[in-house]
Protein backbone atom coordinates (compact mmCIF):
# COMPACT_ATOMS: atom_id res chain seq x y z
CA UNK A 1 0.00 0.00 0.00
CA UNK A 2 1.47 3.19 -0.88
CA UNK A 3 1.43 6.52 1.69
CA UNK A 4 -1.30 7.88 -0.23
CA UNK A 5 -3.59 4.56 0.04
CA UNK A 6 -3.42 4.12 3.46
CA UNK A 7 -4.66 7.82 4.06
CA UNK A 8 -7.61 7.47 1.96
CA UNK A 9 -8.31 4.20 3.26
CA UNK A 10 -8.00 5.82 7.27
CA UNK A 11 -10.33 7.97 5.75
CA UNK A 12 -13.11 5.80 4.51
CA UNK A 13 -12.93 3.79 7.98
CA UNK A 14 -14.85 6.55 9.33
CA UNK A 15 -17.19 4.79 11.27
CA UNK A 16 -13.72 3.35 13.27
CA UNK A 17 -12.88 7.06 14.27
CA UNK A 18 -16.38 8.18 15.04
CA UNK A 19 -16.29 5.06 17.44
CA UNK A 20 -13.66 6.06 19.22
CA UNK A 21 -15.09 9.47 19.48
CA UNK A 22 -18.10 8.33 20.97
CA UNK A 23 -16.22 5.83 23.69
CA UNK A 24 -13.82 9.23 24.53
CA UNK A 25 -17.29 10.73 25.39
CA UNK A 26 -18.64 8.01 27.28
CA UNK A 27 -15.96 7.75 29.25
CA UNK A 28 -16.46 11.03 30.59
CA UNK A 29 -20.01 10.08 31.62
CA UNK A 30 -18.29 7.30 33.08
CA UNK A 31 -18.40 7.80 37.08
CA UNK A 32 -19.50 11.17 36.42
CA UNK A 33 -22.71 12.18 36.70
CA UNK A 34 -22.90 15.22 34.64
CA UNK A 35 -19.62 14.31 31.84
CA UNK A 36 -19.02 16.63 29.10
CA UNK A 37 -21.53 19.26 31.05
CA UNK A 38 -18.68 19.95 32.97
CA UNK A 39 -17.28 22.20 29.98
CA UNK A 40 -21.02 23.48 29.11
CA UNK A 41 -20.84 24.79 32.83
CA UNK A 42 -17.51 26.24 32.43
CA UNK A 43 -18.61 27.98 29.27
CA UNK A 44 -21.47 29.20 31.13
CA UNK A 45 -19.77 30.25 33.69
CA UNK A 46 -16.91 32.65 31.56
CA UNK A 47 -19.98 33.75 29.56
CA UNK A 48 -21.45 35.54 32.52
CA UNK A 49 -18.25 36.68 34.18
CA UNK A 50 -16.43 37.99 31.33
CA UNK A 51 -19.92 39.12 29.93
CA UNK A 52 -21.10 41.67 32.35
CA UNK A 53 -17.59 43.02 33.14
CA UNK A 54 -15.62 43.46 29.86
CA UNK A 55 -19.25 44.92 28.67
CA UNK A 56 -18.72 47.56 30.93
CA UNK A 57 -14.92 48.31 30.27
CA UNK A 58 -15.44 48.33 26.58
CA UNK A 59 -18.30 50.56 26.77
CA UNK A 60 -20.66 48.62 24.81
CA UNK A 61 -24.31 47.30 24.99
CA UNK A 62 -24.74 44.36 26.73
CA UNK A 63 -27.38 43.18 24.14
CA UNK A 64 -25.07 42.92 21.27
CA UNK A 65 -21.86 41.60 23.98
CA UNK A 66 -22.96 38.86 25.33
CA UNK A 67 -24.21 36.57 22.11
CA UNK A 68 -20.76 37.94 20.67
CA UNK A 69 -18.94 36.61 23.56
CA UNK A 70 -20.90 33.28 23.80
CA UNK A 71 -20.44 32.69 19.66
CA UNK A 72 -16.77 33.51 20.33
CA UNK A 73 -16.13 31.42 22.77
CA UNK A 74 -18.26 28.51 21.79
CA UNK A 75 -15.93 27.59 18.60
CA UNK A 76 -13.09 28.57 20.53
CA UNK A 77 -13.91 26.39 22.99
CA UNK A 78 -13.90 23.34 19.97
CA UNK A 79 -10.83 24.58 18.29
CA UNK A 80 -8.69 25.11 20.88
CA UNK A 81 -9.85 22.29 22.48
CA UNK A 82 -9.28 20.23 19.05
CA UNK A 83 -5.63 21.56 19.16
CA UNK A 84 -4.99 20.87 22.70
CA UNK A 85 -6.00 17.16 22.55
CA UNK A 86 -4.24 16.66 19.63
CA UNK A 87 -1.40 16.47 20.74
CA UNK A 88 -1.96 13.33 22.47
CA UNK A 89 -3.67 11.60 19.47
CA UNK A 90 -1.22 9.13 18.97
CA UNK A 91 0.34 8.42 22.67
CA UNK A 92 -3.18 7.36 23.40
CA UNK A 93 -3.89 5.50 20.98
CA UNK A 94 -0.40 3.45 21.58
CA UNK A 95 -2.23 0.19 22.26
CA UNK A 96 -3.96 0.30 19.08
CA UNK A 97 -1.18 1.51 16.55
CA UNK A 98 0.84 -1.26 18.53
CA UNK A 99 -0.92 -3.90 18.14
CA UNK A 100 -2.02 -3.41 14.28
CA UNK A 101 -1.66 -2.20 11.11
CA UNK A 102 -4.00 0.83 11.26
CA UNK A 103 -3.55 4.48 9.51
CA UNK A 104 -2.24 7.08 11.78
CA UNK A 105 -4.39 9.22 10.21
CA UNK A 106 -7.65 7.76 12.11
CA UNK A 107 -6.66 9.45 15.25
CA UNK A 108 -6.33 13.05 14.69
CA UNK A 109 -9.98 12.79 13.07
CA UNK A 110 -10.93 10.76 15.80
CA UNK A 111 -9.72 14.00 18.16
CA UNK A 112 -12.07 15.93 15.84
CA UNK A 113 -15.12 14.03 16.19
CA UNK A 114 -14.81 14.38 20.01
CA UNK A 115 -14.59 17.82 19.96
CA UNK A 116 -17.41 18.12 17.56
CA UNK A 117 -19.62 15.51 20.05
CA UNK A 118 -18.27 18.27 23.20
CA UNK A 119 -19.44 21.14 20.76
CA UNK A 120 -22.97 19.63 20.36
CA UNK A 121 -23.50 20.17 24.05
CA UNK A 122 -22.14 23.37 24.12
CA UNK A 123 -24.05 24.73 21.76
CA UNK A 124 -26.98 24.77 24.30
CA UNK A 125 -25.16 28.04 26.03
CA UNK A 126 -25.45 29.72 23.17
CA UNK A 127 -29.15 29.07 22.73
CA UNK A 128 -29.94 30.16 25.86
CA UNK A 129 -28.01 33.57 25.72
CA UNK A 130 -29.16 34.00 21.94
CA UNK A 131 -32.52 33.67 23.73
CA UNK A 132 -32.20 35.99 26.07
CA UNK A 133 -30.96 38.60 23.99
CA UNK A 134 -33.39 38.22 20.95
CA UNK A 135 -30.40 37.44 18.56
CA UNK A 136 -31.42 35.97 15.31
CA UNK A 137 -28.82 33.75 13.99
CA UNK A 138 -28.46 33.32 10.09
CA UNK A 139 -27.48 29.38 9.67
CA UNK A 140 -27.63 29.45 6.02
CA UNK A 141 -23.98 30.53 5.79
CA UNK A 142 -23.21 27.76 8.25
CA UNK A 143 -23.75 25.07 5.52
CA UNK A 144 -20.32 25.99 4.08
CA UNK A 145 -18.83 27.66 6.68
CA UNK A 146 -18.94 25.19 9.50
CA UNK A 147 -17.76 22.07 7.14
CA UNK A 148 -15.06 24.69 5.94
CA UNK A 149 -13.66 25.34 9.41
CA UNK A 150 -13.64 21.49 10.49
CA UNK A 151 -11.78 20.77 7.30
CA UNK A 152 -9.74 23.26 8.80
CA UNK A 153 -9.31 21.96 12.12
CA UNK A 154 -8.79 18.40 10.69
CA UNK A 155 -5.24 19.16 9.04
CA UNK A 156 -4.32 21.36 12.04
CA UNK A 157 -5.03 18.36 14.42
CA UNK A 158 -3.05 15.46 12.16
CA UNK A 159 -0.10 18.09 12.31
CA UNK A 160 -0.27 18.45 15.63
CA UNK A 161 -0.44 15.08 16.39
CA UNK A 162 2.40 14.18 14.24
CA UNK A 163 4.75 16.84 15.66
CA UNK A 164 3.65 16.73 19.18
CA UNK A 165 4.23 12.76 18.95
CA UNK A 166 7.82 13.12 17.36
CA UNK A 167 8.80 16.30 19.56
CA UNK A 168 7.18 15.94 23.43
CA UNK A 169 8.31 19.45 24.15
CA UNK A 170 6.27 20.86 21.54
CA UNK A 171 3.20 19.37 22.27
CA UNK A 172 3.45 21.62 25.74
CA UNK A 173 4.57 24.65 23.82
CA UNK A 174 1.21 24.04 21.43
CA UNK A 175 -1.12 24.05 24.37
CA UNK A 176 0.35 27.27 25.67
CA UNK A 177 0.11 28.92 22.47
CA UNK A 178 -3.54 28.19 22.70
CA UNK A 179 -3.79 30.12 25.87
CA UNK A 180 -1.98 32.92 24.08
CA UNK A 181 -3.91 33.17 21.39
CA UNK A 182 -7.23 33.03 23.52
CA UNK A 183 -6.34 36.67 24.55
CA UNK A 184 -4.75 38.04 21.03
CA UNK A 185 -8.02 36.35 19.10
CA UNK A 186 -11.29 38.87 19.12
CA UNK A 187 -13.09 36.65 21.28
CA UNK A 188 -13.01 38.97 24.56
CA UNK A 189 -13.15 42.18 22.49
CA UNK A 190 -15.33 42.89 18.96
CA UNK A 191 -12.63 43.13 15.88
CA UNK A 192 -13.56 46.68 15.31
CA UNK A 193 -12.36 47.83 18.08
CA UNK A 194 -8.90 47.72 16.70
CA UNK A 195 -7.37 50.23 14.34
CA UNK A 196 -4.06 50.65 13.34
CA UNK A 197 -0.98 48.50 13.38
CA UNK A 198 -3.28 46.36 15.81
CA UNK A 199 -5.48 45.48 13.12
CA UNK A 200 -2.70 42.66 12.20
CA UNK A 201 -4.15 41.15 15.82
CA UNK A 202 -7.21 39.97 13.19
CA UNK A 203 -5.62 40.16 9.99
CA UNK A 204 -2.44 37.62 10.20
CA UNK A 205 -4.23 35.66 12.99
CA UNK A 206 -5.56 32.39 11.28
CA UNK A 207 -8.05 31.78 14.27
CA UNK A 208 -9.09 35.27 14.00
CA UNK A 209 -10.83 34.38 10.48
CA UNK A 210 -11.41 31.12 11.47
CA UNK A 211 -13.72 32.34 14.07
CA UNK A 212 -15.35 35.10 12.12
CA UNK A 213 -16.70 32.65 8.87
CA UNK A 214 -18.85 30.68 12.23
CA UNK A 215 -19.80 33.52 15.07
CA UNK A 216 -20.66 36.08 12.32
CA UNK A 217 -23.93 33.64 11.28
CA UNK A 218 -24.68 33.25 14.39
CA UNK A 219 -24.70 37.01 15.19
CA UNK A 220 -27.43 37.00 12.25
CA UNK A 221 -24.32 38.90 9.96
CA UNK A 222 -22.65 37.87 6.85
CA UNK A 223 -19.17 36.61 7.40
CA UNK A 224 -16.38 38.68 5.81
CA UNK A 225 -15.41 37.77 2.25
CA UNK A 226 -11.68 37.80 3.76
CA UNK A 227 -12.16 35.30 5.86
CA UNK A 228 -13.57 32.53 3.61
CA UNK A 229 -11.09 33.23 1.39
CA UNK A 230 -8.33 33.10 3.87
CA UNK A 231 -10.14 29.34 5.54
CA UNK A 232 -10.82 27.89 1.84
CA UNK A 233 -7.01 29.22 1.24
CA UNK A 234 -6.14 27.65 4.37
CA UNK A 235 -8.13 24.50 3.83
CA UNK A 236 -6.19 23.74 0.65
CA UNK A 237 -2.80 24.61 1.89
CA UNK A 238 -2.62 23.07 5.44
CA UNK A 239 -4.49 19.83 4.18
CA UNK A 240 -1.48 19.56 1.20
CA UNK A 241 1.11 20.04 4.02
CA UNK A 242 -0.78 17.55 6.05
CA UNK A 243 -0.94 14.62 3.25
CA UNK A 244 3.08 15.20 2.58
CA UNK A 245 3.84 15.10 6.32
CA UNK A 246 1.83 11.76 6.54
CA UNK A 247 3.05 10.10 4.04
CA UNK A 248 6.98 10.84 5.32
CA UNK A 249 6.26 10.30 8.35
CA UNK A 250 2.99 7.70 9.24
CA UNK A 251 4.85 4.55 9.07
CA UNK A 252 7.24 6.06 11.91
CA UNK A 253 4.89 6.67 14.31
CA UNK A 254 4.60 3.55 16.05
CA UNK A 255 8.42 4.15 17.07
CA UNK A 256 7.52 7.62 18.74
CA UNK A 257 5.10 6.70 21.12
CA UNK B 1 -4.79 -33.74 7.93
CA UNK B 2 -1.14 -32.22 8.11
CA UNK B 3 0.16 -30.47 5.19
CA UNK B 4 3.48 -31.15 3.95
CA UNK B 5 6.11 -29.21 5.44
CA UNK B 6 8.59 -27.48 3.71
CA UNK B 7 11.81 -26.06 4.63
CA UNK B 8 12.80 -24.48 1.69
CA UNK B 9 11.31 -21.56 -0.40
CA UNK B 10 11.26 -23.11 -3.53
CA UNK B 11 7.55 -22.44 -5.27
CA UNK B 12 6.58 -19.04 -3.08
CA UNK B 13 3.78 -18.49 -5.56
CA UNK B 14 1.12 -20.33 -3.40
CA UNK B 15 2.71 -18.53 -0.11
CA UNK B 16 0.39 -16.26 1.48
CA UNK B 17 3.05 -14.51 3.51
CA UNK B 18 6.38 -13.61 1.52
CA UNK B 19 9.20 -12.21 3.68
CA UNK B 20 12.63 -11.19 1.45
CA UNK B 21 15.54 -10.07 2.96
CA UNK B 22 13.65 -8.11 5.67
CA UNK B 23 15.62 -5.91 8.09
CA UNK B 24 14.20 -4.04 10.60
CA UNK B 25 15.69 -1.42 12.82
CA UNK B 26 13.91 0.13 15.79
CA UNK B 27 15.42 3.95 15.81
CA UNK B 28 15.04 4.79 20.07
CA UNK B 29 13.98 7.93 20.70
CA UNK B 30 15.68 8.97 23.85
CA UNK B 31 14.23 11.51 25.97
CA UNK B 32 17.11 14.10 24.75
CA UNK B 33 16.51 13.30 20.50
CA UNK B 34 12.78 13.17 21.45
CA UNK B 35 12.61 17.13 22.71
CA UNK B 36 12.14 19.85 20.70
CA UNK B 37 14.23 21.88 22.86
CA UNK B 38 16.82 19.92 22.53
CA UNK B 39 17.31 19.55 18.61
CA UNK B 40 16.73 23.13 18.71
CA UNK B 41 19.72 23.87 21.34
CA UNK B 42 21.77 20.91 19.35
CA UNK B 43 21.27 22.89 15.88
CA UNK B 44 21.97 26.33 16.82
CA UNK B 45 24.98 25.29 19.25
CA UNK B 46 26.28 22.65 17.24
CA UNK B 47 25.77 23.72 13.61
CA UNK B 48 24.90 20.22 12.26
CA UNK B 49 22.37 18.42 10.61
CA UNK B 50 20.26 16.49 13.23
CA UNK B 51 20.13 13.39 10.98
CA UNK B 52 23.71 13.30 10.86
CA UNK B 53 25.08 13.60 14.25
CA UNK B 54 22.22 13.66 16.33
CA UNK B 55 19.76 10.20 14.32
CA UNK B 56 17.93 8.30 16.76
CA UNK B 57 20.26 5.16 18.27
CA UNK B 58 18.80 2.54 15.69
CA UNK B 59 18.56 -1.30 17.04
CA UNK B 60 18.95 -3.97 14.37
CA UNK B 61 16.14 -6.74 15.56
CA UNK B 62 15.86 -8.79 11.98
CA UNK B 63 18.79 -8.77 9.25
CA UNK B 64 18.54 -10.14 5.74
CA UNK B 65 15.30 -12.55 7.12
CA UNK B 66 13.47 -14.96 4.27
CA UNK B 67 10.35 -16.30 5.36
CA UNK B 68 7.55 -18.39 2.73
CA UNK B 69 3.94 -19.70 4.44
CA UNK B 70 1.70 -21.46 2.82
CA UNK B 71 -2.17 -21.71 3.65
CA UNK B 72 -2.11 -24.17 6.79
CA UNK B 73 1.18 -24.00 7.52
CA UNK B 74 1.50 -22.92 11.66
CA UNK B 75 4.89 -21.75 12.12
CA UNK B 76 6.39 -21.45 15.73
CA UNK B 77 9.18 -19.37 16.90
CA UNK B 78 11.49 -19.88 19.46
CA UNK B 79 14.49 -17.93 20.72
CA UNK B 80 15.99 -15.97 23.87
CA UNK B 81 14.11 -12.66 24.90
CA UNK B 82 15.46 -9.99 22.02
CA UNK B 83 16.26 -12.45 19.22
CA UNK B 84 13.38 -10.50 17.26
CA UNK B 85 10.75 -13.10 17.69
CA UNK B 86 8.29 -9.97 18.47
CA UNK B 87 9.79 -7.89 16.14
CA UNK B 88 8.92 -10.80 13.48
CA UNK B 89 5.48 -10.49 14.72
CA UNK B 90 4.95 -6.78 14.70
CA UNK B 91 6.93 -6.78 10.81
CA UNK B 92 4.23 -9.34 9.36
CA UNK B 93 1.46 -7.43 11.30
CA UNK B 94 2.39 -4.41 9.25
CA UNK B 95 3.23 -2.49 12.51
CA UNK B 96 6.69 -2.31 11.98
CA UNK B 97 7.93 -1.19 8.61
CA UNK B 98 10.74 -3.02 7.18
CA UNK B 99 14.11 -1.41 6.84
CA UNK B 100 15.03 -3.19 4.04
CA UNK B 101 13.41 -6.00 1.86
CA UNK B 102 9.68 -6.98 1.43
CA UNK B 103 6.68 -8.30 3.46
CA UNK B 104 3.84 -9.50 1.25
CA UNK B 105 1.04 -10.95 3.09
CA UNK B 106 -2.13 -11.79 1.58
CA UNK B 107 -5.49 -11.61 3.49
CA UNK B 108 -7.16 -10.60 6.81
CA UNK B 109 -4.37 -10.63 9.63
CA UNK B 110 -5.69 -10.98 13.24
CA UNK B 111 -3.12 -10.30 15.82
CA UNK B 112 -2.56 -11.41 19.60
CA UNK B 113 0.51 -9.76 21.21
CA UNK B 114 0.68 -8.70 24.60
CA UNK B 115 -2.79 -9.20 26.68
CA UNK B 116 -5.04 -5.92 26.99
CA UNK B 117 -2.31 -4.23 24.07
CA UNK B 118 -5.00 -2.88 21.38
CA UNK B 119 -8.23 -2.95 24.32
CA UNK B 120 -9.59 0.03 26.49
CA UNK B 121 -9.66 -1.24 29.41
CA UNK B 122 -12.21 1.37 30.53
CA UNK B 123 -14.71 0.13 28.23
CA UNK B 124 -16.87 -2.68 28.70
CA UNK B 125 -15.95 -6.26 26.71
CA UNK B 126 -18.71 -5.76 23.94
CA UNK B 127 -17.16 -2.05 23.14
CA UNK B 128 -13.87 -3.99 23.09
CA UNK B 129 -14.75 -6.64 20.70
CA UNK B 130 -15.97 -3.53 18.30
CA UNK B 131 -12.48 -1.70 18.98
CA UNK B 132 -10.56 -4.71 18.23
CA UNK B 133 -12.93 -5.57 15.12
CA UNK B 134 -12.64 -1.83 13.96
CA UNK B 135 -8.43 -2.04 14.21
CA UNK B 136 -8.78 -5.17 12.14
CA UNK B 137 -10.92 -3.17 9.40
CA UNK B 138 -13.89 -5.40 9.87
CA UNK B 139 -17.42 -3.41 9.38
CA UNK B 140 -20.19 -3.28 12.18
CA UNK B 141 -22.33 -4.97 10.90
CA UNK B 142 -19.65 -7.99 10.58
CA UNK B 143 -18.82 -7.69 14.61
CA UNK B 144 -22.38 -7.43 15.54
CA UNK B 145 -23.32 -10.76 14.40
CA UNK B 146 -20.23 -12.34 16.24
CA UNK B 147 -20.82 -11.24 19.59
CA UNK B 148 -22.75 -14.27 20.76
CA UNK B 149 -20.48 -16.36 19.53
CA UNK B 150 -17.55 -14.45 21.47
CA UNK B 151 -19.47 -14.29 24.49
CA UNK B 152 -20.21 -18.07 23.90
CA UNK B 153 -16.82 -19.39 23.00
CA UNK B 154 -14.86 -17.10 25.41
CA UNK B 155 -17.53 -18.07 28.43
CA UNK B 156 -17.54 -14.43 29.33
CA UNK B 157 -21.48 -14.36 28.62
CA UNK B 158 -22.66 -11.75 30.69
CA UNK B 159 -19.60 -10.32 31.88
CA UNK B 160 -19.31 -8.66 28.56
CA UNK B 161 -21.22 -5.72 30.07
CA UNK B 162 -18.71 -5.12 33.11
CA UNK B 163 -15.43 -2.62 32.48
CA UNK B 164 -12.10 -5.06 30.93
CA UNK B 165 -10.04 -3.54 33.86
CA UNK B 166 -12.46 -6.03 36.41
CA UNK B 167 -11.67 -8.81 34.22
CA UNK B 168 -8.16 -11.12 35.23
CA UNK B 169 -6.11 -11.81 32.83
CA UNK B 170 -7.26 -15.43 32.20
CA UNK B 171 -10.74 -13.26 31.28
CA UNK B 172 -8.95 -10.74 29.39
CA UNK B 173 -6.38 -13.21 27.38
CA UNK B 174 -9.83 -15.47 26.50
CA UNK B 175 -11.72 -12.17 25.09
CA UNK B 176 -8.74 -11.22 23.13
CA UNK B 177 -8.63 -14.75 21.79
CA UNK B 178 -12.20 -14.79 21.23
CA UNK B 179 -12.42 -12.04 19.07
CA UNK B 180 -9.15 -12.89 17.02
CA UNK B 181 -10.13 -16.34 16.26
CA UNK B 182 -13.58 -15.14 15.71
CA UNK B 183 -13.73 -13.45 12.33
CA UNK B 184 -11.79 -16.28 10.88
CA UNK B 185 -8.26 -14.29 10.08
CA UNK B 186 -6.28 -15.87 7.31
CA UNK B 187 -3.46 -15.51 8.93
CA UNK B 188 -2.97 -15.23 12.80
CA UNK B 189 -0.18 -13.53 15.07
CA UNK B 190 0.53 -14.81 18.42
CA UNK B 191 3.01 -13.69 20.83
CA UNK B 192 3.45 -16.22 23.58
CA UNK B 193 0.53 -15.46 26.14
CA UNK B 194 -2.01 -18.50 24.71
CA UNK B 195 -0.82 -20.23 27.95
CA UNK B 196 -2.45 -18.00 30.13
CA UNK B 197 -5.98 -19.53 30.26
CA UNK B 198 -7.19 -22.09 32.33
CA UNK B 199 -6.58 -25.79 31.19
CA UNK B 200 -10.54 -26.12 29.76
CA UNK B 201 -10.28 -23.03 27.87
CA UNK B 202 -6.62 -24.46 26.37
CA UNK B 203 -8.11 -27.54 25.06
CA UNK B 204 -10.81 -25.24 23.91
CA UNK B 205 -8.46 -22.58 22.12
CA UNK B 206 -6.19 -25.29 20.75
CA UNK B 207 -9.59 -27.06 18.94
CA UNK B 208 -10.31 -23.61 18.00
CA UNK B 209 -6.83 -23.30 16.15
CA UNK B 210 -7.23 -26.53 14.47
CA UNK B 211 -10.36 -25.93 13.06
CA UNK B 212 -9.36 -22.77 11.79
CA UNK B 213 -6.43 -24.09 10.26
CA UNK B 214 -8.17 -27.08 8.07
CA UNK B 215 -9.40 -23.69 6.63
CA UNK B 216 -6.24 -23.31 5.01
CA UNK B 217 -4.86 -20.54 7.27
CA UNK B 218 -1.70 -19.64 8.63
CA UNK B 219 -0.67 -18.97 12.08
CA UNK B 220 2.87 -17.73 13.62
CA UNK B 221 3.38 -18.14 16.85
CA UNK B 222 6.32 -17.00 19.14
CA UNK B 223 6.58 -19.18 22.39
CA UNK B 224 9.17 -21.01 24.68
CA UNK B 225 7.90 -23.50 25.07
CA UNK B 226 9.30 -26.51 22.79
CA UNK B 227 6.15 -28.38 23.71
CA UNK B 228 3.52 -26.09 23.02
CA UNK B 229 5.21 -25.72 19.79
CA UNK B 230 5.47 -29.44 18.64
CA UNK B 231 1.78 -29.85 19.93
CA UNK B 232 0.17 -26.59 17.56
CA UNK B 233 2.58 -26.04 15.25
CA UNK B 234 3.93 -27.88 11.55
CA UNK B 235 7.42 -25.88 11.34
CA UNK B 236 9.51 -24.34 13.88
CA UNK B 237 12.27 -21.50 13.57
CA UNK B 238 15.16 -20.60 15.88
CA UNK B 239 15.80 -17.15 15.62
CA UNK B 240 19.11 -16.02 17.06
CA UNK B 241 20.55 -12.25 16.86
CA UNK B 242 17.72 -10.98 14.77
CA UNK B 243 18.54 -14.42 12.06
CA UNK B 244 17.00 -17.60 11.25
CA UNK B 245 19.83 -19.51 13.57
CA UNK B 246 17.64 -23.03 12.67
CA UNK B 247 14.39 -23.85 11.02
CA UNK B 248 12.56 -26.99 9.97
CA UNK B 249 9.23 -29.27 10.25
CA UNK B 250 8.72 -29.73 14.25
CA UNK B 251 9.64 -33.49 13.75
CA UNK B 252 13.21 -32.27 14.43
CA UNK B 253 12.55 -29.54 16.95
CA UNK B 254 13.72 -31.61 19.71
CA UNK B 255 17.19 -32.36 17.64
CA UNK B 256 17.17 -28.43 16.76
CA UNK B 257 17.20 -27.93 20.25
CA UNK B 258 19.42 -30.16 21.44
CA UNK B 259 21.73 -28.97 18.95
CA UNK B 260 21.31 -25.25 20.12
CA UNK B 261 21.94 -25.92 23.62
CA UNK B 262 25.11 -27.59 22.99
CA UNK B 263 26.07 -24.66 21.00
CA UNK B 264 24.86 -22.65 23.85
CA UNK B 265 27.12 -24.44 26.04
CA UNK B 266 30.08 -23.97 24.03
CA UNK B 267 29.84 -20.78 23.53
CA UNK B 268 29.36 -20.39 27.21
CA UNK B 269 32.83 -22.23 27.90
CA UNK B 270 34.62 -20.44 25.32
CA UNK B 271 33.33 -17.04 26.77
CA UNK B 272 35.19 -18.08 30.12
Amino acid sequence: MTGLQTIAGGMRRWRFWTFLAWQDIKQRYRGSVIGPFWTVGHLALTIAGIGFLYSGLMNISQDGYFPFLAAGLLFWFLISSTVVDATNAFPQAGSILRQSSVPPIIFPLRIVVRNLIVFGHNMFVFVVVAVIFGTTPDPLPLLFTFPLLLVNLAWLSILVALMSARYRDLGQLISQLMGFFLFVTPIFWVPSAVSGFRSAYVLYNPFAHFLEIVRAPLMGEAPAGISIAVCSALAVIGWAVAVFALIRHQRKVVFWI
Amino acid sequence: MISPDSKTADASSDAVVRVRNLTVELPIYSAESRSFKQSLLSTEIGGRLLSMRHGPLRVRALTQLDLDLRPGERLGVMGHNGAGKTTLLRALAGVYPPTQGSVEVDGDVATMFDIGLGMDIEANGRENIFLLGYSRGLDPAHIRSKIDEIATFSGLGPYLELPVKTYSSGMASRLAFAVATSFQPDILLMDEWISTGDQDFMKKAEARLFELLEQSRVMVFASHSAELIERTCTRFMILSHGQIALQGPVSELQDAIQRTRATLEQSGEAAQ
